[in-house]
């Protein structure tokens, strides 16, 4: 049950875990373990901080006299996506 | 021979050929020569194009339509429709392009769409058009349509891209697995096996009692079972619905379908039943039933996968796994980090060194007698002339002169964002910044705070918690940012020369170091830890930038650090200029007002060695910004210098001097930076090597010591006024008004660490 072993693989984890690495470790293509994380995300077991948290509270060139504006973001080019375990309780 | 569309168990609607085929000669659009079988054309025939985004499921539309298309909205929708023919044998036939879809579930409008137009307009055949080199991904909405009963065949596309990464499908394995669907290989871009798949889809179907399913596990499947009997008694959907599909979304509790469901005649009963069931499950497995049902379907694709592709290229490591292996490697990631800043930095400053001395002489020479020349013919006052060289050309003109070191340092940044490596830095560094009480993903803004404090504290936004936001966003203004980088390089010229790398070097892991142990008291006082919530990192893989997108960077970093000199930099030194010559003729700065009002307060420097109203009141202007440091010394302690102005010559030596100067500048700042390549040393030791007017000042100022203690002080005081005002934005006045004080307080004490104890070791 692969969708059940990604929760549990991030609930053991001791630090960050790398796409890379959880797709060799559950023995699924990369592409199709993105596909799992987005229907883990929409159904509100992981959440996604990065892109989202930036452009939605973006007031344009706020932090940066180079801003070109919320939807293209320099910021959010360059950080990395990222998602965390969303616990129950929340 | 005719072949079934795979999926039945359905009364699909299907056409009845009308006539057969005339001729064996014919030609059709669709293919090449004669047709292989007798079977006739239906009459009328709808296909509809599914399949992921970026699948290639347009260039398979826009090969069979060709100049035939139409291109419109869904109805009530914003999403593009297309909608095309395509012709055999002289018959038109129709194509319907679907929004391009992961899945079938109604999380967006593309989805939505994707689903209603199978199950309302019934086309008379799918075709779920795949990317072969990404099978596993595509196949879960490939086993969506075929749990619809939708009549299917599948492409596989793309399939020159899958070979040439060594993936072999095989096709015949995958059709049998998938119920007998139809499924050829592809290549959109050349129109190869797209004709071959559409002749086979255009056969006469013949029903066939295979069927095609996911097995859900016994819990499920014996809920299934019920519904679905259910659903054939009591709904009158067979014409429109598969009643297993439709249990399974009952069950999977799909809003759309449950609202459908409601106002059908018996739809009541049926939903109870089902909530029922999803009672039953929910107690049964402990979680929510779609999520478990998505689980089953995703561990069968993965399943069948691993039985139909084969990776015939043994080696999959890419290059972005090697370089990681290196360079996110939990032991070399954090000496890889710091050789690769220690590098950066002395870049800056090898190639900030000659271009001092190139504009050092500039100021000195030619700008400033020609400004005092074309002053003088106009007749203007002596004061004016004053604030002139004294002012605007020392104290811009010398911040100036740090325009290509910082240029370096913003290609160097702009290279490591967009290469990937943030991306690793933040994993390396996660074990490092959970001693801070934080994670990896603080450790992004802290590097974005290297170029600039501003847009740090805003990317702050992107950690989870508001805990970590204002810890991190306090950590930040500690990470020595570029307006810092000309004080530390002016100093560390004057100090140590050819050394001067290794000070900046110092600052900046000081910075680090300071922010580490400020980190560790405020996690175990103001910020208590909350329990660690794990995390997943996308590690995008490494990519070599455009030379377009780092000069585009470094170009927009550099016109705001010149805009910034031209508008509140020159503001400031203007300033300052009225405030060393207020009262209007003072004949020292010490007198002036400025200069009282920093010999004030100078002695609370004293003990760091900084006693002097000279650096204090360099300091003082620093909290507007910190470049501004460097504006102000220069003022204070070149501008009064009458002798700095050099003996005027004539146009053309000036000329001479400003172009030879600039291309020796060139010369030795390019030889410097290849030097710094280990074995190789195009140096002779001079480049550099004048003394600058401000470099011998400075040293008759400062000792060494109270110039570390100086440099050390900048590095950790008060934030610039455009960052308080990004922390009170985004944390709220009090946090603003607790960083410039926390950090006064930190640099205080450091600064006085350094100076004192230096002199107790003996160094001062």
């Amino acid at each position: 049950m692969l969708l059940r072993r990604i929760l549990q693989e991030l609930e053991s984890a001791q630090g960050p875990v790398d796409l890379n690495d959880l797709s060799r470790t559950l023995g699924v293509e990369r592409s199709a373990l993105d596909g799992m994380i987005s229907y883990l995300v929409d159904k509100g077991r992981l959440g996604e901080t990065s892109a989202a948290a930036m452009v939605g509270r973006c007031k344009n060139k706020e932090c940066s006299e180079s801003c070109r504006g919320a939807q293209s973001c320099q910021l959010v080019t360059k950080l990395p996506r990222s998602f965390h375990l969303v616990s129950h309780d929340d | 021979m005719a072949q079934d569309f795979g999926v039945v168990g359905v009364a699909w609607k299907v056409t009845a050929v009308a006539s057969l085929v005339a001729s064996a000669h014919c030609h059709s659009e669709v293919g090449q020569g004669p047709r292989q079988t007798k079977t006739p054309l239906p009459d009328t025939f709808t296909i509809a194009l599914a399949g992921n985004p970026n699948c290639g499921k347009s260039t398979v539309f826009n090969a069979l339509t060709g100049s035939h298309q139409h291109v419109g909205n869904w109805p009530g929708k914003t999403v593009e429709k297309k909608e095309g023919v395509f012709k055999v044998d002289g018959r038109e036939f129709g194509l319907v392009d679907l929004p391009g879809t992961y899945s079938l579930t109604a999380y967006s409008p593309e989805e939505v769409i994707a689903r209603d137009y199978v199950v309302d307009e019934q086309p008379d055949a799918v075709i779920v058009v795949m990317d072969a080199a990404n099978l596993e991904r595509n196949l879960y909405l490939t086993v969506q349509v075929l749990e619809l009963g939708a009549p299917a065949a599948i492409a596989l596309n793309m399939s020159d891209v899958a070979e040439g990464r060594g993936i072999r499908i095989d096709q015949a394995r995958l059709s049998a697995l998938l119920g007998g669907v139809p499924v050829e290989r592809t290549v959109g871009t050349r129109r190869q096996g797209i004709d071959k798949l559409v002749e086979r889809v255009l056969q006469a179907p013949r029903p066939s009692t295979q069927r095609f399913r996911v097995d859900y596990g016994e819990e499920i499947e014996t809920e299934l079972v019920k519904l679905e009997a259910m659903t054939r008694e009591r709904l009158q959907v067979a014409d429109q619905f598969d009643p297993r599909w439709l249990a399974i979304k009952l069950l999977e509790n799909e809003e759309d379908v449950v609202a459908r469901v409601t106002k059908m005649e018996g739809g009541t009963e049926l939903i109870s039943a089902a909530q029922d069931s999803v009672g039953h499950l929910e107690s049964v497995f402990g979680d929510d039933v779609d999520i478990i049902i998505a689980d089953q379907r995703y561990s069968y694709i993965s399943a069948l996968t691993q039985q139909v592709v084969v990776h015939t290229k043994r080696d999959r490591t890419t290059i972005s796994d090697r370089i990681d292996q290196v360079v996110a490697n939990r032991a070399l990631g954090i000496p890889v980090f710091l050789l690769m800043m220690f590098v950066v930095f002395r870049l800056v400053q090898d190639v900030s060194a000659p271009f001092l001395d190139w504009v050092d002489m500039v100021i000195t020479g030619p700008v400033s007698h020609w400004s005092l020349s074309l002053l003088s013919a106009v007749g203007s006052p002596v004061w004016l002339k004053s604030l002139l060289v004294d002012g605007v050309i020392a104290g811009v003109g010398g911040l100036l002169a740090f325009l290509p070191g910082l240029m370096v340092l913003y290609f160097s940044m702009a290279l490591l964002e967009d290469s990937g490596y943030m991306a690793r830095a933040a994993f390396v560094m996660d074990r490092f910044m959970n001693v801070l009480g934080l994670h990896g993903k603080s450790f992004i803004p802290m590097i974005l705070g290297f170029g600039c404090g501003v847009p740090a504290i805003y990317a702050t936004r992107t950690l989870e918690n508001e805990r970590d936001r204002i810890l991190t966003g306090l950590l930040v203004p500690l990470m020595s940012c570029s307006a810092r980088l000309p004080v530390y390089v002016v100093f560390g010229l004057a100090f140590f020369g050819a050394n001067a790398g290794k000070l900046i070097w110092t600052m900046y892991a000081l910075g680090i170091v300071i922010a580490v142990l400020a980190g560790v008291v405020f996690s175990r006082t103001i910020f208590p830890k909350d329990k660690d919530a794990a995390f997943v990192l996308e590690l995008p893989p490494y990519r070599l930038p455009t030379f377009k997108s780092l000069l585009t960077y470094t170009w927009d970093r550099s016109k705001g650090f010149v805009r910034k000199a031209g508008t509140i930099i020159l503001a400031v030194t203007v300033l300052l200029w009225f405030l060393l010559n207020i009262p209007w003729g003072v004949k020292s700065q010490r007198d002036s007002l400025f200069g009282q009002v920093s010999a004030t307060i100078a002695p609370v420097f004293e003990p760091l060695g900084l006693g002097d109203w000279e650096p204090a009141g360099a300091l003082v202007s620093g909290f507007i910004a910190k470049e501004i440091v460097v504006s102000t010394i220069t003022q204070i302690y070149v501008g009064a210098d009458e002798a700095a102005v050099e003996e005027a010559s004539t146009l053309g030596e000036d000329l001479a001097l400003i172009v030879g100067g600039f291309g020796g500048a060139v010369v030795d700042a390019g030889k410097a930076m290849i030097s710094i390549i280990p074995g190789v040393n195009l140096t002779t030791g001079d480049e550099g090597a004048e003394d600058t007017a401000l470099s011998g000042a400075l040293r008759a100022s400062f000792t060494p010591l109270a110039a570390v203690a100086f440099v050390a002080f900048v590095l950790l005081y008060v934030p610039c006024v455009a960052t308080l005002g990004a922390i009170r934005h985004e944390y709220g006045s009090r946090w603003a008004v607790f960083a410039a004080v926390y950090q006064l307080a930190l640099a205080w004490g450091v600064a006085f660490a350094v100076y004192q104890g230096g002199r107790l070791m003996g160094l001062g």
